[in-house]
């Protein structure tokens, strides 16, 4: 493999990336080759020296979606990041269970938590004067009068109330399985040897 | 002796020569491939990792031919982590030597 067929075979591998991280990588690695070649060696000793292009993209790939969640900590993100550490080996078949159990439950407690919120709304528009929706709708609860606006209004704030308090407390236990799981990636790539 | 690295060490080493001078990664991996075995490509992986955790930061120095090229600094951070890092070695080091008897002059 020369220089051009192994930088072309990098950008395949990288692609999808931010083109301006794709560019700095690339530069990088142009780099090293003028310099492997102002030391003498040929194109090819270097590229073989530098190793499969698929599995450098692994770890960069790796490294860049952990920087995203780290600068950004969305779902997709954290989706993103999953799929990157799953890609390098770091999560294995054994680990990927307990990981996917716990995602599970936090996107469980996650639709609780919206249907709270939806409920809640719902009960303070049956409330609502005169919008004619308590002809719609009626909940039977057994201690509770729905009939009455008024303790549909209570039960819809308390519905909206508990929902919202769901809703944060499921961010911050999502951010903190995130964080957790980056701490357990960093500690794989430190036990990782440093040969390919 | 061409030893190999796990990558804990290997971010070590690599602390410990910037800590001499700014380098290039070039430079770093023909410093380090006199005495570690290694897959010169980690290099890059490697080095935006420290960079992403604030350890190293980065300046372009023009060339005489060619496009510039890509330095590397310690940072304070790095410079801390460096030290844990040594002491955590030679502690290391001096345990395993009071096992396998070497250095008993």
């Amino acid at each position: 493999m020369n220089q051009d067929s192994f930088i072309r075979s990098l950008r395949g591998e990288l692609k999808g990336l931010d083109p301006h991280e794709i560019e700095d990588i690339v530069a990088d690695y142009c780099e090293y080759f003028r310099d492997g070649i102002a030391s003498g060696r040929t194109e090819e000793d270097i590229a073989s020296s530098l190793g499969n292009p698929r599995h450098l993209v692994r770890e960069l790939r790796a490294e860049s979606s952990i920087k995203q969640w780290e600068e950004r900590k969305s779902g997709g993100n954290f989706v993103r990041m999953l799929g990157a550490l799953v890609g390098l080996g770091f999560l294995n078949l054994i680990l990927l269970g307990p990981v996917l159990a716990i995602i599970t439950v936090l996107f469980a407690l996650f639709v609780a938590s919206i249907a709270l919120l939806i409920a809640g709304v719902a009960a303070l528009l049956v409330a609502a004067p005169g919008s004619g929706l308590d002809q719609l709708v009626t909940i039977n609860l057994p201690d509770l009068d729905m009939s009455s606006e008024d303790s549909a209004a209570f039960v819809g704030l308390i519905l909206v109330f508990v929902g919202s308090a769901w809703t944060i407390l499921n961010y911050y236990l999502s951010k903190w399985t995130g964080t957790l799981l980056i701490k357990y990636a960093r500690l794989n790539f430190q036990l990782i040897k440093g040969t390919a | 002796m061409k030893t190999q690295l796990k990558k804990g060490v290997l971010e070590m080493c690599v602390l410990a020569l910037l800590e001499q001078h700014d380098s290039y990664a070039y430079e770093i991996v023909s410093t380090l491939a006199d005495s570690v075995e290694m897959s010169e490509g980690t290099i890059y992986p490697l080095m935006r990792r420290l960079q992403n955790d604030g350890l190293v930061s980065t300046y372009l120095v023009e060339s005489d031919a060619g496009p510039p090229r890509k330095y590397y600094r310690l940072e304070a951070k790095g410079l801390e982590t460096l030290q844990a890092m040594k002491s955590e070695w030679s502690g290391f080091l001096a345990e395993v030597n009071k096992i396998v008897g070497a250095n008993k002059s």
